[in-house]
């Protein structure tokens, strides 16, 4: 190894920084999961998504993934699930677009699960 | 209520669930009415009417999808197949779910899939796919990435830079 | 090319001492042996604090946090956990999968902690410099070296208002600023790494977890004084810490962070070990610099103070482990931040060495100005097995008990003399109902009249009588007369002795017989122990109602001082009983008791 410039270090911190992030932030990220089936998008999925999307970015929630699934009927749709190693697994149902706001700005953001629009979440209808 | 910009997540989804690769969406905006073609590479075994309530090619879930498109097209609808691909059209009524187009693609555009989607808007061609997304640390499923997105869409739409 | 799994291994003493150097090899030959080895990378790291659940392993993403892992544990890890994605419940702590439990730091034992000194313990590989490095390590060196003046730093430092944690408190930036100040061309600067209190282990750790927090610190202590020489006096039984550091040392000068002209600054700097053989009284900086120098470890009168005149009589600072450990992270986030954390009296944190009776044992982390009992009760889960609170013991055998009624004092230099302990280095003992108090002061008596080093009278002489009038009062022979004794040869001392061991060696007995004078008195005047700790003043009896003749503790009896007929009442025989218990625990029937 050769002995190190001020310039090399820096190389080096930017350069293990990432595979230590790596580490770190993975357990530490919050899956948002919007169920994009033909009855949540007749319920409006399309505007819950964008509305999630437009707030997670204007909050900039970096820890933040969303992603999305097939239909979740037979529950009220929308539905939106939220995992994250802290809250576990919380499923919210009929989500428009204030709800949406809310699970952004409570949930996401804060860590407080919203009880009112909680649901228990039903089998898939076969 | 489904509006046009549901019916091409509809069509897209229709895609996936077939096992597609690739997907190509080609969508015509002009004089109040949308055409859209969804072509790709799944698997399919059509029996008799694709588009009937509750039919289902594959299965499981995605008859009702199809019927929907079926229903919001009034009937101008058709799906083929010749040499592994697959082709969706249909024509709906443009209800001005296109206006953002940030919005009306973003869900199509956050799957993970090699997908293109060319557009005919205002006289304008625009082209955006997946791999342009990713190039560009675009892909709209994290906060970097959303912003992004809008960024590059809105400047797509106006014209400002090329796919 | 990413990994899908990460797997820190606690690599502290504590965890090693419980195979986790085994645990860490079999899950890379695992990995290996299933297939999975470029999938998984397998770190080894400080301590992770939570020592009563140890030997602990924790794996990312999932943040997964295994307890009480063993070798044999590594082939169901991999298997389950790497390969299916399911997590081995019954290893988790609590036995709860994660999705229902919380984070890691949600883990009530890490719930009030707050770590800056140990920031690094358990999150990255200590013998990788790669890693410190991408925790944010070496830039407050780069700032000293190139974005500020010496002067600046010592402002830094007075602004983060950071007192020494080796016990006394005395302000860091003061000490620096004395050797700063000196026009000598060769000065020095010293880490005290001599941890000697019982139960304390908090500087080892350290060492162990973060050995390039103390080199980065002390390279800018010496651009800021002046000094361009280093030394870590360490003890030898700490075979780990130094294994760590010279590790460390060889790697920051591979890199150029020590030796010549470091990072192309002009500026020379190296550090050295040297080891110590254990002695307490060389925690004592004129002793230890005495013993780093080559001499019999002996403490000197103050002043000079040794930065002025310390080590080959140059100017020199000299710190304990916690202390640098706490430099950088100044440097870096500035002292406004450290002083926004603590109490107005006492900035930042103070690690603690949790230990005795407590559920959770382990190393704590806390803000200056958390109270006693948030440590004992929140962070420390209460008192094992359902006993009794009886006392703390802090500040090892310089410091004093805290009692029931003064737990909710803050801790912080100021609140912890006040109550008459002090901080001392870390060590927090936790005593139940079964301890008695004149054993306990007895114990740490003991233990500072074996470190005197016998230089001066009132130490050598003073606390070996001390001790004779414990030993006395815990064998039945008190007498009343005792206690003022005890006080008048316990303020010679004070008075009388050279150094800190002679002057607070007094302390826990001062202290106990403030806090439990009742205790004391049951033992001088009604010849008892209330604990039945002390055995002179016990005897064990079998209580015929409860005795229903088993003949286990007969069986078990060391001695065969128990008799009896099966399926009736058996006897002790006072004069042979050694009284070691073994009958009392044996029984099911609670027959035996102690009067």
């Amino acid at each position: 190894m050769a002995k190190l410039s001020l310039s090399d270090l820096r190389e080096i911190r930017s350069r293990e920084e990432k595979n230590l992030k790596k580490r770190d932030i993975h357990g530490r990220e919050i899956h948002v999961v919007v169920a994009m089936g033909t009855s949540g998008i007749n319920a409006g999925a399309k505007l819950t998504l964008n509305t999630i999307a437009d707030d997670v970015e204007k909050l900039g929630l970096d820890n933040v993934i969303i992603t999305q699934t097939g239909s979740a009927a037979p529950n009220p749709e929308p539905v939106v699930e939220v995992y994250s190693s802290k809250t576990g697994l919380v499923v919210y149902g009929s989500v428009d677009k204030d709800a949406a706001h809310r699970i952004v700005s409570e949930h996401l953001k804060e860590g407080r699960i919203l009880e009112d629009l909680r649901i228990e979440m039903q089998d898939k209808e076969q | 209520m489904h509006d046009t910009a549901d019916l091409v997540i509809e069509a897209v989804m229709n895609s996936i669930e077939a096992g597609a690769g690739n997907i190509l969406v080609t969508i015509h905006i002009d004089e109040g009415m949308v055409n859209t073609r969804v072509e790709d590479d799944g698997l399919y075994t059509l029996i008799g009417d694709p588009f009937g309530e509750g039919v289902t090619t594959k299965g499981e879930g995605r008859g009702h999808g199809l019927s929907i498109i079926k229903e919001r097209s009034e009937g101008r609808c058709r799906l083929t197949r010749g040499d592994g691909i697959t082709v969706l059209e249909f024509t709906a009524r443009d209800d001005g779910s296109f206006n953002s187009l940030s919005e009306a693609l973003l869900p199509v555009l956050s799957i993970e899939r090699d997908m293109t989607i060319t557009i005919w808007k205002d006289g304008r061609e625009i082209e955006v796919s997946r791999s342009l997304l990713e190039e560009r640390g675009a892909v709209p499923d994290r906060a970097e990435g959303i912003r992004r997105y809008r960024r590059l869409l809105e400047s797509l739409e106006k014209g400002d830079i090329y796919g | 090319m990413g990994f899908k799994n990460y797997i820190l291994v606690c690599g502290g003493t504590g965890c090693e001492s419980s195979r986790s150097d085994q645990i860490y090899h079999a899950l890379i030959d695992e990995a290996a042996a299933q297939g999975v080895a470029e999938q998984v990378q397998v770190i080894k790291t400080g301590c992770f604090g939570f020592c009563e659940q140890g030997p602990i392993v924790k794996i990312l993403p999932e943040d997964s946090f295994y307890v009480q892992v063993k070798p044999e544990d590594a082939k169901e890890l991999i298997a389950e956990h790497v390969i299916k994605g399911r997590e081995v419940t019954r290893l988790l702590y609590n036995k709860v999968p994660h999705k229902a439990y919380e984070e890691v730091e949600d883990i009530q034992f890490y719930q009030k902690q707050q770590r800056i000194v140990l920031r690094n313990c358990g999150s990255i590989d200590p013998e990788n410099i790669d890693e410190y490095i991408a925790a944010g390590g070496y830039k407050a060196l780069e700032k000293v070296l190139f974005d500020l003046t010496p002067d600046d730093v010592i402002n830094e430092l007075k602004t983060a208002g950071l007192r020494g944690r080796g016990g006394a408190g005395f302000p860091t930036w003061m000490k620096w600023n004395f050797t700063k100040q000196e026009k000598d061309p060769v000065k020095y600067v010293v880490c005290n790494a001599d941890e000697g209190d019982p139960g304390a282990y908090m500087d080892r750790s350290t060492l162990e977890g973060d050995p390039h927090a103390v080199l980065e610190a002390m390279t800018i202590c010496g651009h800021t004084v002046g000094a361009h020489q280093g030394f870590i006096y360490i003890r030898a039984e700490y075979p780990l810490a130094i294994h760590r550091l010279e590790v460390a040392m060889k790697q920051a000068r591979e890199y150029g962070l020590l030796g010549k002209d470091i990072l192309g600054s002009g500026f020379d700097y190296d550090i050295e070990i040297r080891l110590g053989a254990g002695a307490f009284v060389c925690g004592e900086e004129t002793a230890l610099l005495q013993s780093i120098e080559g001499h019999r470890g002996m403490p000197k009168p103050r002043p000079p103070f040794p930065a002025s005149k310390g080590l080959w009589g140059k100017p020199t600072v000299i710190n304990n482990v916690e202390t640098w450990a706490n430099i950088a992270q100044i440097i870096t986030n500035g002292g406004e931040w450290f002083a926004s954390i603590g109490t107005p009296d006492s900035h930042g944190t103070k690690v603690f060495a949790l230990t005795g009776k407590i559920c959770n044992s382990g190393l704590v982390e806390v803000p200056m100005g958390t109270t006693l009992r948030e440590i004992v009760y929140d962070i420390g889960g209460g008192i094992a097995h359902g006993k009794k609170f009886k006392a703390v013991q802090t500040g090892g055998p310089s410091g004093g008990v805290i009692t029931e009624e003064n737990l909710d004092t803050p801790i912080d230099f100021g609140g912890l003399q006040r109550i008459g302990s002090m901080m001392g280095s870390g060590g927090m003992i936790v005593m139940d109902e079964d301890d008695c108090i004149v054993d306990v002061a007895k114990f740490y008596l003991n233990f500072t009249v074996d470190e005197s080093c016998g230089k001066c009278a009132p130490c050598r002489i003073g606390g070996k009588s001390l001790y004779n009038i414990l030993e006395k009062i815990t064998q039945g022979k008190g007498e009343e007369n005792d206690i003022k004794q005890i006080e008048q040869i316990a303020h010679a001392m004070k008075i009388g002795s050279l150094c800190a061991l002679g002057q607070t060696a007094p302390n826990p007995v001062l202290s106990t017989l403030h806090y439990f004078p009742e205790e004391y008195k049951a033992h001088i005047v009604d010849k008892k122990c209330p604990s039945g700790k002390c055995k002179k003043l016990i005897s064990y009896e079998i209580n015929p109602n409860k005795c229903i003749g088993c003949t286990a503790c007969a069986r078990k009896c060391p001695v065969g001082a128990i008799s009896g007929e099966v399926k009736k009442p058996h006897k002790i025989n006072g004069n042979v009983c050694i009284k070691c218990g073994v009958c009392k625990d044996t029984c099911k029937f609670s027959a035996i008791e102690i009067h």
